[in-house]
């Protein structure tokens, strides 16, 4: 016994177990001489207390056993074995004489060895008892306690009538006759046994059936012998207690559990499958909610697939666009598993060609049985179930809970998809979010203030990036330089472009910041040097505050409305858009333009995007409109002329998403 | 952001005349169908035409990306003997083309006919200058 349960076992306890089998030794020593019956009733009742205070103290050991009848039942036996062997070993030790019809020790000797054996006895069944009470007990409510306080109770009544009244032996055989009915009474109903493993039912089995042959050999005089009659001189009641009451209830009691677990024995693979699936789809489900990733998952549902449909092999294959083809795989070796999956190829395509109702297939081979079913999401195929026996096949329930089983894996695949999906697309999104606000820092955060000019700006990308680009740059003489361009193409591409764009402008206007010189720069340093397909279309100005001189050069760019005088105009200034041709040609092509401003007029410069805003019917917003809305503000501030720009392509557009970057810079002259 | 009322797909139709592929166009030349497009460019040019009429009579609208495409093949093209060539714009197309400058870079014509036969006239200049 373990330290624990020794500081449990209390003390006195112990000292007074001791205590009473030394009173018991003495009155039976004294009971030699003087074979009084007064002795008898004290060595009786002081057994009974013995017995008590024995039972108490193995109490914490017995409590192991509560919600365990199968080890209780293994100690039970554990515990059978050395009483066997110590009534047959004191059955040799112990002799008696018979006078006349009572039955008495021959020597002290011999009565010191009945003390020694009854102590012991009573010692090995106090532990039997009590463990035996939890098992009794186990899942049972409290009726079967009142049943067996019943039964002790009429065992002792029963005892003491026949100790006082002396009864006949028909009327003695009576009441042993109802002692044993009340034994299987209680013992008849053995809810425990039901729900046992088969591998417990087979403990069950062979526990109970020890039990009763050696529960027999204890009844049987052929072992005990001479012991049992010192049992009966040492005390008449411990003998009744064994031997009337103790022992054939425990036989009783083993043989029904000995029976009932017979008769549920096949049941037990049911129950113990039942159990499983529930457990196993339990299990599955948190899986689903909880993996993540693919392989994982399946490797871990391969596994539990071979358990549950008691299969030797599994394998899983998962086709999910991206991951490609993921094979998990639990007892078997990748070249058989290879070998296999070519041989049911054809099982496969013709699950693949059929649109519905897919089902399962078992195909039996060699010295075993394949299962396979497709494994079946949004009402598509995205992989198979492999399932392998030997020498077996599949049930019914097995080929069911396979099924369950696919649907399961389909599912969480299908989930583990989505959400790795989910995740790359917040990534995505969240890298384009930092993408615009990089972009819309390279646009000027505030607009130049001048003293003659009034400059508004308004640039709106269509995509999360975009590339259209507009700047100024404030020459140390107090002019300015604007820009106003677009690169080909759309979204990140045309955003790199655009700020490359933002560096060249920056660096090259404050060196030449006439546009001819300007122009020639920025084509030399762009043409040749990005992608053939990308080209730049700009408007660059230079504003000469002083004079009121605006030297304007148009590379390929829609052209700039100038309002002078209330007339409208659109400068079609010569020039190429850059990077498509060398500067040789370039350069030749392009004309600047001086224009002298006066009070309030006017230059709008916009980009492709305003033009090309298309409503449902696909029309363009167009250079009419353009004019129109121009001439309707060029009365106004330059900031309102930009805002009913804005506003009328939007109301052009209508419902229709915006498709092209759109930029709109307004300048007008105050003085 | 709303949505688009019209479906603007771009359809291609090559066609040929000798040595010489005529690209017939239609509909709407965009940041999009220019993918495509120039996955057909390509396909073009690697298998060594590039003799090259492009009529824009039923094309709707073309984007910078859409120029684009022909940026990046005009090299490869004229460093073997053949060149793109435009023919029948639109008025609105033909304003683009005026505007960004793309009439000092490529040949554009009226006709389709008249597109081949210039081609058929380098042809014969060529054939001059080897027998030279």
């Amino acid at each position: 016994m373990n330290e624990k349960n020794q500081k449990i076992f209390s003390l006195g306890q112990i000292l007074l177990a001791f205590g009473l089998a030394f009173i018991l030794l003495a009155i039976s020593l004294v009971k030699k001489i003087f074979p009084f019956p007064v002795f008898d009733v004290a060595s009786n009742i002081l057994f009974s207390a013995l017995l008590i205070t024995l039972i108490l103290i193995v109490q914490p050991f017995a409590q192991k056993f509560e919600r365990n009848p199968i080890d209780g039942m293994k100690f039970i036996l554990i515990f059978l074995i050395p009483l066997v062997g110590l009534s047959f070993t004191f059955k040799n030790l112990i002799h008696t004489q018979k006078e006349g019809e009572i039955v008495t020790l021959i020597s002290y000797s011999d009565i010191i060895a009945s003390n020694i054996y009854n102590f012991v006895y009573a010692f090995l069944l106090s532990i039997i008892f009590s463990i035996f009470l939890k098992i009794l007990f186990y899942e049972r409510g409290k009726e079967v306690k009142l049943k067996f306080i019943a039964i002790l109770l009429y065992f002792v009544a029963g005892e003491l009538i026949r100790e006082i009244l002396d009864l006949s032996g028909f009327l003695s055989q009576l009441m042993m006759l109802l002692q044993v009915i009340l034994f299987m009474w209680i013992s008849f109903r053995i809810p425990w046994v039901i729900s046992l493993s088969k591998k417990d039912k087979h403990k069950a089995l062979f526990f109970s059936f020890f039990s009763i042959l050696f529960l027999f050999l204890l009844q049987s005089p052929f072992i005990t012998g001479n012991a049992a009659e010192g049992m009966r001189f040492y005390s008449a009641f411990f003998f009744s207690f064994t031997h009337f009451y103790l022992q054939p209830f425990l036989i009783i009691y083993f043989f029904f559990v000995f029976g009932s677990t017979i008769f549920h024995l096949p049941t037990g693979e049911i129950y113990e499958r039942k159990i499983a699936e529930l457990s196993t789809l339990q299990n599955i489900g948190k899986l689903v909610a909880q993996v993540f990733d693919v392989r994982e998952f399946t490797e871990t549902a391969v596994k539990i697939a071979m358990e549950i449909t008691n299969s030797k092999s599994a394998w899983v294959e998962i086709n999910i666009s991206g991951a490609g083809d993921i094979y998990a795989k639990s007892g078997i070796m990748e070249s058989d598993m290879l070998k296999l999956m070519e041989k049911v190829s054809p099982i496969k395509d013709k699950f693949l060609n059929q649109n519905s109702d897919f089902g399962f297939h078992i195909e039996n081979f060699d010295d075993g049985t394949i299962f396979i079913a497709p494994l079946i999401a949004h009402g598509k195929i995205s992989g198979f179930l492999y399932l392998l026996k030997k020498r077996e096949s599949f049930n019914q329930d097995e080929i069911n809970l396979a099924l369950t089983f696919a649907d399961q894996i389909a599912i969480g695949a299908e989930n583990s998809r989505l959400i790795q999906e989910s995740i790359e697309k917040e990534r995505l999104s969240r890298e384009f979010e930092l993408a615009r606000q990089m972009q819309k820092k390279l646009l000027p955060k505030d607009l130049p203030k001048l003293e003659k000019f009034e400059i508004a700006a308004l640039s709106i990308p269509a995509f999360e990036v975009g590339g259209d680009y507009y700047d100024f740059v404030l020459h140390e003489n107090g002019n300015i330089s604007l820009i106003i361009a677009d690169v080909s193409g759309k979204g990140v591409s045309a955003a790199f472009y655009m700020a490359e764009m933002k560096g060249i402008f920056q660096s090259l206007a404050k060196i030449y910041p006439f546009p001819f010189d300007f122009l020639i720069k920025v084509n030399e340093t762009i043409y040749g040097h990005i992608d053939k397909k990308f080209f730049i279309t700009l408007i660059y100005a230079y504003l000469d505050l002083r004079k009121n001189l605006i030297h304007i050069a148009r590379a390929g760019h829609p052209p700039p409305v100038l309002v002078k005088n209330g007339i409208l105009k659109f400068l079609k200034i010569p020039g190429v858009g850059v990077g498509l041709i060398s500067n040789s040609s370039f350069q030749k092509f392009l004309k600047p333009l001086k224009l002298k401003l006066k009070k309030n007029d006017m230059l709008v410069f916009y980009s492709d995007g305003i033009i090309e805003a298309m409503n449902e019917e696909n029309e363009e917003f167009g250079y009419e409109r353009l004019e129109k809305v121009i001439i309707n503000g060029m009365a106004k501030s330059s900031d309102d002329v930009v805002k009913m720009i804005y506003d009328e392509v939007i109301k052009h557009q209508n419902e229709v998403k915006q498709v092209d970057d759109i930029t709109i810079i307004a300048l007008k002259c105050k003085k | 952001m709303g949505k688009e009322m019209k479906e603007k797909n771009f359809d291609l139709k090559i066609e040929e005349r000798g040595d010489v592929k005529i690209l017939k166009m239609k509909g709407y030349l965009d940041a999009y169908t220019s993918l495509q497009f120039e996955e057909k460019m390509k396909e073009l040019v690697e298998s060594g035409n590039y003799k090259i009429v492009v009529n824009m009579k039923n094309l709707s609208y073309i984007s910078s990306a859409g120029f684009g495409v022909f940026m990046a093949f005009v090299d490869e093209v004229r460093k073997n003997g053949g060149d793109i060539k435009f023919c029948c714009l639109p008025e609105k197309i033909d304003e683009i083309f005026e505007l960004l400058g793309f009439k000092h870079i490529f040949e554009v014509l009226n006709d389709e006919n008249k597109a081949i036969e210039s081609f058929e006239k380098l042809g014969v200049k060529n054939a001059k200058k080897r027998k030279k």
